[in-house]
């Protein structure tokens, strides 16, 4: 009997195992995909429940000094595990019925179990350098799936819009691991939260946080998630919903004493944090793909998350990704239902009317979109609390938290609204097998996972508070008028997006292009010129050295036999005659002179 | 009318006349067909030679080696001629002196 507690580290094996084997097999998906996530979360399930006596880790190799390939299973880790598998297994099999007869589908599965095992990898890092390794990969996976319909337009231009962006903030998680390490040595997270706070560190902080707000999509990185929602639903329900994106909030609970020596970055990420949040949450005020708001949404929670852990409150952040999870899953799931049962259909403007013909979609949506919302007794409810809690140490954190919640719950009642009430106008049907059923654990999460969280003390003025918000906004955001100008200014993003166009992608662009192509010209082809001339000119001198000097020598000599030989040649006529008459007179003198003799 | 016995001297009077008009024909005349023949003159005075030594000293050595330089001079007369025909069937002549391309 093999110890499943000490030997943790398979469970990244699993999702890996099996993307390897059906690329290999190149079909199975179905099988082989849901199963491994099932074998990984249940794996996680018995080291979780089991007696463990702190934090469990497992040294696979040492790759250098100071830099070891180590896994570590903690809490927290444990935690993430769970949902990324528990989550992701619910996702996987409502893949089966979503992708069904999508061309690809084993690549579909293969990409999906691939991201489960960098997103696992990165939650069971012990070091900095191994969650780079799974960042860098949960990254590619989102690329590989976000492009998954890569014959579509645009698909690729958003995909590698996505990849972009991310490398952006990559490329500040590498330069902070290079500070840290030449801090501390070292890049395990035991030694780095020992550190004490200094500006050198807070730039490492920073810096980290950089790579946050782009795998968390925050600003001043966010704008590629919404993009990213032309990938298959259930990938924007796992990837930009519930695991990836909380990436960057729990590097900032892995790494939450760090930012406590560096009150500094902890501040400027719970600024970035409110202040997407209040961004996103307006967009998604005024947004018509359904996909879309959900995906503001998710920038928007993914801001409060940042609010809580930058104040210090890892605990609520980290609960916000639990619940999150759960009713953000649920919502993109039934979302991907109405867009499945309406043929592709995303706009909110051309649905309506859909509690009818698709009722359990509909209870499902609603139980989501309340928990979104906060409805009280509902788990989003209780992570929310707890994170306007730990906002009360700023007056206006504090109020941009409960301005969020506002908006949350109008933009959630504006769209179940224009989704299943109205005027029914589109011919429709009820999911089923496993595009239903799945949803039900995730319902049940997103109902009752609020009670498993930590104890809050003296929250009551909060919790009240947060629920008349909650309550008022699921109702004022019914039919919600919003001043014209305003909501033209929220539609174009606060032009963000446009901003970025016109300064990043434009002048980069033709800038770039015209300094590429002088770099081109004057840089890199010098090394072929410099190439081509000293090769003519080596040539040159080669050239000249043959046909004068060896070619003088040969020539030189061969007419100097010729000139030599000129009296001799002359004796050489070719006639019979002559060489007769030379052999008879040869001949008589011969005769002659031995007569004489 | 009396005649004289022919001697040694006499042949070798002979062989020296012939040889004189066989080296004066070869110097000479130009058509190679002559000077195969002024050759066979030459051969044929040395054989005369030859023979009248052998006679002379009543040995038979000289007969015998006649015998080989006629036995040589027909093959050296064959391969000659089917030289000559050869050359003729090129280049339309048989006169030496036209033939003179084979030096330096």
């Amino acid at each position: 009997m093999v110890n499943l507690v000490s030997n943790f580290w398979w469970i990244p094996l699993y999702p890996f195992i099996g993307s390897l084997l059906i690329a290999i097999l190149r079909r199975g998906g179905a099988v082989i995909g849901p199963a491994a996530i099932l074998a990984a979360f249940l794996h996680g399930l018995v080291v979780y429940s089991s007696p463990r006596g702190g934090a469990l880790d497992h040294t696979l190799y040492q790759w250098m000094p100071g830099i070891a390939f180590r896994l570590v299973a903690d809490d927290l880790s444990l935690l993430m595990v769970l949902i990324i598998t528990g989550v992701g297994f619910l996702i996987h099999v409502y893949s089966i019925g979503y992708m069904d007869k999508e061309p690809g589908f084993w690549r579909y599965f293969a990409y999906l179990n691939f991201f489960v095992f960098f997103m696992l990898l990165l939650v069971l890092a012990s070091n900095l350098i191994v969650l780079y390794a799974g960042w860098e990969g949960v990254g590619l996976a989102s690329y590989l799936l976000i492009g998954f319909h890569h014959d579509r337009p645009t698909v690729n231009r958003n995909a590698n819009k996505a990849f972009l962006y991310n490398r952006a903030g990559d490329a500040g998680f590498l330069i902070g691991t290079l500070i840290l390490l030449t801090a501390a040595g070292t890049t395990e997270f035991t030694a780095i939260n020992q550190l004490p706070g200094s500006p050198l560190m807070l730039v490492a902080a920073l810096l980290l946080a950089l790579a946050a707000t782009g795998k968390s999509a925050q600003l001043p990185l966010f704008v590629w998630l919404p993009d990213a929602m032309v990938g298959p639903t259930p990938v924007s329900a796992l990837i930009h919903a519930a695991t990836m994106v909380t990436a960057g909030i729990y590097l900032f609970a892995r790494m939450a004493p760090f930012l406590a020596a560096n009150p500094d970055a902890g501040l400027v990420i719970a600024v970035i944090g409110a202040t997407t949040a209040l961004i996103a949450a307006t967009i998604a005020l005024v947004e018509h793909d359904i996909k879309r708001i959900l995906a503001y949404s998710t920038i928007s929670q993914l801001g409060l998350m940042f609010l809580a852990a930058g104040l210090g409150a890892t605990q609520a952040a980290i609960f916000h990704v639990a619940t999150h999870a759960f009713f953000k899953a649920l919502l993109f799931l039934c979302s991907g239902n109405i867009i499945h049962a309406l043929k592709g259909e995303q706009d909110i403007r051309y649905m309506g009317g859909l509690r009818d013909k698709m009722p359990w979609t509909f209870r499902l949506m609603v139980l989501g979109g309340l928990s979104l919302a906060g409805f009280p007794g509902l788990a989003g409810f209780f992570s929310k609390d707890a994170i306007l809690i730990a906002a009360t140490q700023s007056p206006i954190l504090l109020a941009v938290g409960f301005l969020v919640s506002f908006i949350t719950a109008a933009y959630v009642s504006r769209m179940l609204w224009a989704v299943f009430f109205g005027v029914y106008n589109r011919e429709a049907h009820e999911a089923h097998g496993t595009m239903l059923h799945p949803l039900w654990p995730l319902a049940i999460g997103s109902a009752i996972a609020g009670y498993f969280g930590p104890h809050q003390e003296g929250a009551w003025p909060i919790m009240i508070a947060s629920a008349l918000v909650s309550i008022a906004g699921l109702y004022l955001g019914r039919q919600i008028r919003l001043p014209e100008l305003l909501k033209a200014f929220f539609a174009r993003k606060w032009f963000i997006n446009d901003a970025y166009e016109v300064i990043l992608v434009k002048t980069t662009a033709s800038r770039g292009s015209s300094t590429l192509n002088w770099i081109d010209q004057n840089i890199i082809d010098l090394l072929p010129r410099a190439t081509a001339f000293f090769t003519s000119t080596a040539s040159l001198i080669s050239g000249w050295f043959d046909s004068s000097v060896v070619d003088g020598l040969v020539k030189t000599t061969a007419s100097a036999f010729s000139v030599a030989s000129y009296p001799l040649r002359l004796a050489q006529t070719g006639r019979t005659h002559n060489y007769a008459l030379v052999i008879v007179i040869t001949v008589a003198i011969s005769f002659g002179w031995y007569w004489l003799q | 009318m009396s005649f004289t016995p022919i001697t040694t001297g006499h042949y070798l009077v002979l062989s020296a006349a012939l040889l004189l008009i066989g080296t004066v024909g070869l110097l000479m005349r130009r058509n190679v067909i002559i000077m195969l023949m002024s050759i066979e003159l030459i051969l044929n005075a040395v054989n005369i030679n030859l023979v009248a030594f052998s006679r002379h000293w009543q040995h038979v050595t000289g007969q015998v080696f006649a015998i080989f330089v006629i036995t040589v001079a027909v093959a050296e007369a064959a391969v000659g001629l089917g030289i000559l025909i050869a050359l003729f069937r090129n280049r339309g002549t048989v006169l030496s002196d036209e033939i003179d391309l084979l030096k330096w």
